[in-house]
Order: C-alpha cells, then structure tokens, then sequence
C-alpha cells in the first residue's frame, strides 16, 4: 500500500491555534471519511490481535495500552510516521526538527485512571531505523527510548528531545460528557484545567513540548478511548539553548 | 467605519454565525462564559494545514471576552473593556440565553432553573443596558442618534404561543418578559436616541434558518424602528 500525502486525504483546511493555556493546534474532520474508515479498520486489525499480544501496558501514571509504531509498520496508519504528515505538523508548528519520530497506538480501558500533569519536554533516545523516506522510528529493538541503552550490537544511540506532540482520536463511541477521556491543558503543574479537549473521532491535538505545556489524560468514566499519539523530536542543543539544561524532564529509571 | 457591537452568548448558535458573517462590517467584543466561540480573535486563529500563513479570513478577528453575566462586576467589566477597545458601543445583541426544558409536573429541574432562566433572560439585559447607558450612551443623545445606536434582544417565538408538551413553560416565560423589557425600554431609551427591539425566531437551524436570523438582526439595527418584536418563521418575517 503507498502511503498518501496529507493533501489527498486532509477533509479539514481549517485548523485552529489556540492560545491559551499555552500555544496549541485543534482540529476536527481532520481526514476524508473514506481515509477515516481505512485508519479506523487499522486500528481494530491491531485490537483484534489481543492487548496482551500487541499492546505493552503503560507505567507511571498512565495506564494506557500502547502498541509502538516501528519503521516497518505498514498499512494506513503508517501515514502517521510518513514524511509528508512529519513535514506538515512541523511547518504548521514552525519548529524545527529531526527526521526522528516516536509513534504508537494508545488503548484506555474503560475507567483507566487519570493522567499525571506533565509537559512531554523528555528526551528521546534513537538509533537508526530509518524508512525509505528518511523519517527515523523509535525502536526498542534497536534501543531503550527513555535511556538510550543500546539492544543490539553496534548502535550508537543519538538523545534527542521532543518538540511536538500530537494526538489523533479514532475508534471511539460518540463523546458525551459523562464518558470523560479528554486530554486537559493546564496553565501550570498544579492549577485547574485550564482547556479541555475531547476524544471525538477523527480529532486531534498538538502542542509544541515546551517548559509550559502542561497536559494530562483524565480518566475515560465511560467506554473505552482511543488515539494516535506522536512525537516529533528536536536536536538536545536546541532545546538547552533555548530553555536550558535544567528544563529537560530526563526519566526516571 | 465599523460598528462595535457588544455581543452576548457569543459562542452559540446564532452568535458564533454572527460573528463569522459579520465581523467584516462590525468590531465585535465577543462575550462567552465557558468555551470561546469558534471564531478568529485574539485567543484562537484559523490556520490551514497545508498553508500556515495564508489565511484571509483573520483579518477580522473578534475580540473575544470571557464573564459570567450573572455577575455584577463582570456585567461592568464587559462594557468597560469594551470602551477600553474601541471607545464606543453602537449595539449590543443580547444572544446569550440560559434554557431548561422540563415539566412542570415531573420534574425538578424545572423549579430549580426557574430563577437562572429569568435572571440571564430578562434582568441581565435590564442590567446591562444600564450600565451601557451610564457609562455610554447617556452622553450624546445625538451622537447616538447620528449612529443609529440600537439595542437586540434574542427573543423566541415560545413567548408568544405555547408548543405543547416541550416543557418550554419558564424559558417562554422568561422570553415574554424579555419581550416586555423591550418595549418598555424603547420608551425610555427614545429620549437618549437609542432604538431598542427584539427578534423573536422559531427554532434554529431547523423550522428557520440561521442565516433568516441573522437578516433579521441586520434588519433591526440598519433600520429605524424601536419597540418592535421581529417575529422570524416559517412563513418569514413579521415586526409586531
């Protein structure tokens, strides 16, 4: 399957950058419903697989299922860790960027518990695993993402940090309020949410990872919640440079 | 030159398409109480994907204004910021509605919205329609005059005839004494030269359109009427 360019299957020229609490992008009807269906036939195909076979469990505060992207992904939702959507978010974001891309499914279980408030400003360890369009994947083959230590011989891991994250609902029921499942903006790490943003279908968010943009996934009360979440990522330097040493959230073991 | 309107309930249905069709022929300060309306102003900007910097529609952007009007000192802040913006107000659309439908007879909910439903339906546009004349429009009633100064309550067609069995009792209540609020201050605002009227519309979008609603408020605030009731439905529109 080749995968397409944002322009054949983009439903919604109409994007909206937001503020407050800190710069963001929202947008709805994002895809046409014909692509819609392909990425939504896709995410059930890995669902279909079974959690416990396809799915990693999240830790530390997030208690989502995860199943990672890898640069041999195929199939529609491949177009997640394709060039053209790379290049779009990050000319859309005006940051620049490296080819290195962290891309995973994400499946809450109904009553999952809400998110720690963070701001994704971490870094991000890659080797190379490179597609044919240049665009680098994360691969826990290759190396540890949070650490960098090397799984296989001869990798020499580069950290780098991310710059945009991005989120993509698909595969869910109609959002009520009661079902909950939004991802929260915050003003600071312990203010009250300042924006939330639903998990409707065909949705998204995305945000520049800064010192202040302070997120978290509030419990889905009802039903289960899923989406697309990626990360773009950024060269260390630029990053200290630009906020400093001490502003980058390193992992803890 | 535009016209600066202060607009209530900016984030609605018909607020939200005001302010889209509009915002080209009037300064707006848009008012909303929880989620800004989905609209170009300071707080959000319409970006195509695919051409970040080309977008024509920003070139209007509202200029949008969280409060909550039940307050007493957001009313005041809302027009103070107004004036603050653009020196002047020339209409004030009060769009914002608070609405519970439920029986009477089966339900509490119903008792318990009583008094919202009539404090942001009939005495926030009394409030606030003082506080605009006093800091405002008691100054010139000339001036008001030669800008053809207006005030539009969004009324409904429920304050004039009952839909049964949609438990509209308290809403259409509130909208008949909005519609009374109207004519009574159309008689007293004639004599600082400002023209007050309402636009009373069947259910929209759905028996009317949006786009009749919003000919009707461009009706009443090019034209020279005060005191009058635009009723708009399915038979078009009527002043009574």
């Amino acid at each position: 399957m080749t995968v397409p360019e944002p322009e054949a299957v983009l439903q919604s020229r109409r994007w909206w950058r937001r503020e407050r609490p800190f710069a963001h992008f929202v947008a709805s009807d994002v895809f046409s419903p014909e692509f819609y269906s392909e990425l939504e036939g896709g995410f059930q195909a890995v669902l279909a697989r079974g959690l416990d076979k396809s799915f990693l469990r999240g830790k530390s505060g997030y208690d989502a299922y995860i199943h990672s992207f890898s640069s041999a992904s195929a199939g529609p939702l491949s177009f997640f860790i394709s060039r053209g959507w790379h290049d779009l978010l990050a000319s859309l974001a005006g940051v620049k960027v490296t080819d290195d891309v962290s891309a995973a499914l994400h499946h809450h279980g109904p009553g999952s518990r809400d998110g720690t408030v963070h701001n994704d400003l971490n870094p991000g360890w890659f080797g190379l695993s490179a597609r044919a369009d240049g665009i680098n994947c994360a691969s826990s083959a290759v190396c540890d993402y949070k650490h960098g230590d090397p799984h296989a011989p001869g990798v020499h891991p580069v950290e780098r940090i991310r710059a945009i994250a991005m989120i993509y609902f698909l595969n869910n029921a109609p959002w009520k309020k009661a079902t909950g499942g939004e991802c929260a903006l915050y003003w600071h790490r312990s203010s009250a949410a300042a924006e939330t943003i639903a998990p409707v279908n065909n949705s998204l968010l995305m945000f520049e990872c800064t010192p202040h943009s302070y997120h978290r996934f509030l419990s889905n009360r009802a039903g289960t919640r899923d989406s697309v979440v990626l990360w773009l990522h950024r060269e260390r330097e630029d990053a200290v440079e630009r906020w400093g040493e001490r502003s980058i959230v390193a992992w803890s073991r | 030159m535009k016209r600066v309107c202060l607009l209530t309930g900016a984030s609605g249905v018909l607020g939200t398409a005001f302010c889209r069709a509009h915002a080209d022929r009037y300064d707006i300060v848009a008012v909303y109480r929880t989620r800004s309306p989905a609209v170009d102003s300071q707080l959000q900007r319409a970006v195509d994907p695919l051409e970040p910097g080309h977008q024509p529609e920003n070139s209007h952007p509202v200029f949008a204004v969280q409060a909550d009007l039940t307050r007493e000192s957001d009313l005041a802040r809302v027009v103070e910021v107004t004036l603050a913006r653009f020196d002047r107000i020339d209409v004030v659309i009060h769009a914002a509605v608070q609405r519970t439908f439920a029986s009477m007879l089966s339900s509490d909910a119903l008792i318990a919205s009583a008094e919202d439903q009539f404090r942001l339906n009939a005495v926030v546009p009394l409030k606030l329609a003082a506080i605009v004349a006093h800091q405002f429009w008691l100054r010139d009633d000339r001036e008001n005059r030669a800008w053809n100064r207006s005030w539009i309550n969004v009324s409904s067609a429920a304050a004039a005839q009952v839909y049964g069995g949609r438990g509209q009792s308290v809403y259409a209540a509130s909208k008949a004494a909005m519609n009374t609020l109207t004519r009574h201050m159309a008689d007293e605002f004639r004599a600082i030269g400002v023209r007050v009227n309402a636009i009373a519309p069947n259910g929209f979008p759905g028996i009317v359109s949006t786009e009749s609603v919003l000919d009707g408020l461009r009706e009443l605030d090019d034209g020279s009427m005060t005191g009058k009731v635009l009723s708009i439905g399915k038979a078009g529109a009527r002043l009574i």
